[in-house]
């Protein structure tokens, strides 16, 4: 089976499969199905309990006691009378089934929770919740067979929600197999970098053809996996892996090699990020900076935005983690298209051309206001970049630097003058300000997803936009070119971010307009490192004035592959 | 019955550790024991009520025995709580 490749590598192992939160409808019960309702609740709960002492015996062993006391918190409530009695209550008050009380429970519980004062004490409403489908799962007999994943697991689920994969073991998951989310969902993100092979599987539904413990086998970098596959499968995709390792081998001599040209130009190979989870891979691969730090998972982790503390913490430690190299931090990026579920927005018939990123930090104004005064707060350990994003005009950046001033002086700031303010040009619109864009701000990078969907009116979402939604279309790269052309003659700090900055095949492009830095995912950067080192400025330049003159995409395309044929680099 | 008002000290207040500590504590006595802060109550021997309560560093709260074990209870519960590290 094919499936589409999200992390490349190559992985064996057993595969461990995360059941679909279950939703149960809605169900009504006459007065005479009281009893069965209680019967099924209290059966329910002795599930649940077992199954959460098995995690807390789990969590102890590999996390310690700390991790371990909060889910002794979640048995000590699922286990006490107060939850029976109130959720008894509901099923007589209510006549509802016993799963459509245990959730009606959580959410009362968890909404009174989140109108408390301390953040520690909202946050705890997440706990209700969780609590509540544990227990729907009990009643309704799908818990988990096993909390405990096998040696080496391949987690096969619908999507992976960040608390989900918070509450995996990474040091046996080999693989992941999920049916939805993109290439840019939290789980492909973090498989990334972590290195952990990852596809998406769509048709056929990995949930129905897969059972718990099947043998799999899977290639990340192909999208590749095959059940239960036979010797000779295995020993070819064993010889594979080791090729690979080899190549990886080979690649990491270049760790302290810089980053330039064949001619020695140097073209900054920045990391994005998007949390703890990936700051250490970008220093791991001797990163040059940081080009795009996704605020977005920072405020998935909880059900309500983070804190002050808590931001300035994780943007300080990245700043922290570089040692003074640029560290860009984009401004929550959020909206419709990817909600976040403590903020309820309207709904909107085209989420993408709607109230995301800036837009919507506008109307959420203290928001913004507590990111800005966290990342002041980290510009005292270092240089910060503050990107906004989803910019289609100058006002937004008057509007967030008259903002900054303002905190600025509230805050009595009298620390390093080291935050800067750039833009994410994602807009065509951002593309034909350009120039007076650059006026106003100290660094651009250019978003080239958004670029592309914009650009192009074609949805990168929507599978039936295959044919219409192409990077390599000679309006995005000649908009591209533009931008960074502008920017060079500016001297302002410009990049390229998306996914376009780590595709092998851009890289002659990029080196010939001659941007500042590209910034792609940690473990791409050694690849890319590698090739540049081949390429010399001059003929990449010359290459870029015919690249810029040719009209199809296939032309495109075809022109930078033979390049690189000619210079003997493989992709 | 018996009653004393506390500060709580401990840097993290009544969060889930301390507080499911607490609640083992309560729950040695016979006597009802109910906590009051600010303008709501809670039972000391529930988990759930009292983590509804979200008691932190510096609040006041009233705790108030009621039943044979009252003195002691309260005698206990009270250094226990102020005892409280973490």
């Amino acid at each position: 089976m094919k499936g589409e490749a999200v992390s490349s590598g190559i992985s064996f192992g057993q595969a461990y499969i995360i059941k679909e939160d279950v939703v149960p409808e809605s169900c009504t019960i006459s007065e005479e199905g009281i009893d069965g309702e209680i019967e099924r609740l209290l059966e329910g709960r002795k599930r649940a309990e077992v199954y959460l002492t098995n995690l807390i015996e789990k969590v102890r062993d590999e996390m310690g006691d700390e991790k371990a006391e909060i889910f002794e918190g979640h048995l000590e409530i699922l286990s006490s009378e107060d939850l029976e009695e109130e959720v008894i209550q509901i099923i007589r008050d209510e006549l509802v089934c016993a799963e459509n009380a245990v959730l009606s429970f959580a959410e009362t519980n968890a909404r009174d929770m989140e109108e408390l004062e301390d953040e520690y004490f909202r946050e705890r409403g997440q706990d209700f919740r969780d609590i509540g489908k544990q227990l729907v799962k009990g009643i309704m007999d799908r818990l988990e067979e096993s909390a405990v994943l096998p040696e080496k697991a391949i987690v096969i689920s619908n999507e992976l929600a960040p608390s989900q994969t918070a509450a995996l073991d990474m040091s046996r998951v080999k693989g992941f197999v999920v049916k939805t989310g993109g290439r840019n969902s939290h789980a492909a993100i973090i498989a990334r970098s972590l290195e952990i092979p990852a596809l998406i599987l769509t048709e056929p539904d990995p949930l129905a053809i897969i059972r718990g413990g099947d043998e799999l086998a899977m290639d990340g970098g192909t999208g590749d996996i095959w059940i239960n596959p036979d010797a000779s499968i295995v020993s070819e995709l064993k010889k594979k892996k080791k090729q690979l390792k080899k190549e990886k081998e080979k690649l990491l001599k270049l760790l302290n090699e810089p980053s330039v040209t064949k001619d020695g130009t140097k073209v900054g190979l920045y990391a994005n990020v998007g949390g703890s989870f990936d700051i250490s891979s970008a220093v791991k691969y001797n990163a040059d900076g940081i080009g795009l730090f996704r605020t977005e998972f920072l405020f998935m982790e909880t059900m309500s935005s983070p804190s002050l503390e808590r931001q300035t913490q994780v943007y300080r430690s990245a700043v922290e983690a570089l040692k003074g190299k640029n560290v860009i931090i984009r401004l929550l990026d959020t909206g419709a298209d990817k909600p976040l579920p403590y903020w309820q927005l309207p709904i909107e018939d085209n989420p993408f051309l709607g109230i995301r990123g800036i837009r919507l930090l506008f109307q959420k104004e203290d928001v913004l206001r507590t990111q800005i005064q966290a990342l002041l707060q980290a510009s005292e350990a270092g240089p910060v970049g503050m990107m906004i994003p989803m910019v289609n005009s100058l006002k937004p950046i008057e509007t967030v630097r008259s903002l900054v001033e303002e905190e600025k002086k509230a805050l009595g700031w009298k620390g390093p003058d080291n935050l800067r303010i750039g833009v994410m040009i994602e807009t065509p619109s951002a593309v034909q300000l350009i120039q007076e864009i650059l006026d106003e701000v100290d660094f651009i990078s250019i978003g080239t997803n958004d670029l592309t969907q914009y650009t192009l009116a074609a949805d990168r979402g929507n599978p039936s936009m295959h044919d219409y939604y192409d990077e390599f279309h000679p309006a995005v790269l000649r908009s591209i070119a533009h931008v960074i052309k502008q920017a060079g003659k500016k001297g302002k700090l410009n990049g390229i971010c998306g996914e376009l900055a780590g595709n092998p095949l851009a890289l002659p492009f990029f080196l010939g307009i001659g941007v500042d830095e590209l910034s792609t995912t940690p473990s791409r950067i050694l690849e890319l490192k590698s090739m540049m080192r081949k390429i010399d400025v001059k003929d990449a330049r010359d290459l870029v004035k015919e690249i810029l003159r040719i009209p199809t995409t296939e032309g495109v395309r075809a022109r930078l592959q033979r390049f690189l044929l000619e210079r003997n680099i493989s992709l | 019955m018996v009653k004393e008002t506390i500060i709580i000290s401990n840097p993290t207040g009544l969060h889930t550790r301390p507080a499911k500590q607490v609640v083992a504590e309560a729950k040695k006595f016979e006597s009802d024991i109910t906590v009051y802060h600010q303008d709501k109550e809670a039972n000391l021997k529930s988990l759930l009520k009292l983590m509804k309560l979200g008691i932190s560093q510096n609040h006041s709260i009233e705790l108030c025995c009621d039943g044979p074990d009252e003195e002691e209870a309260l005698k206990h519960l009270t250094g226990f709580i102020l005892s409280l590290e973490g």
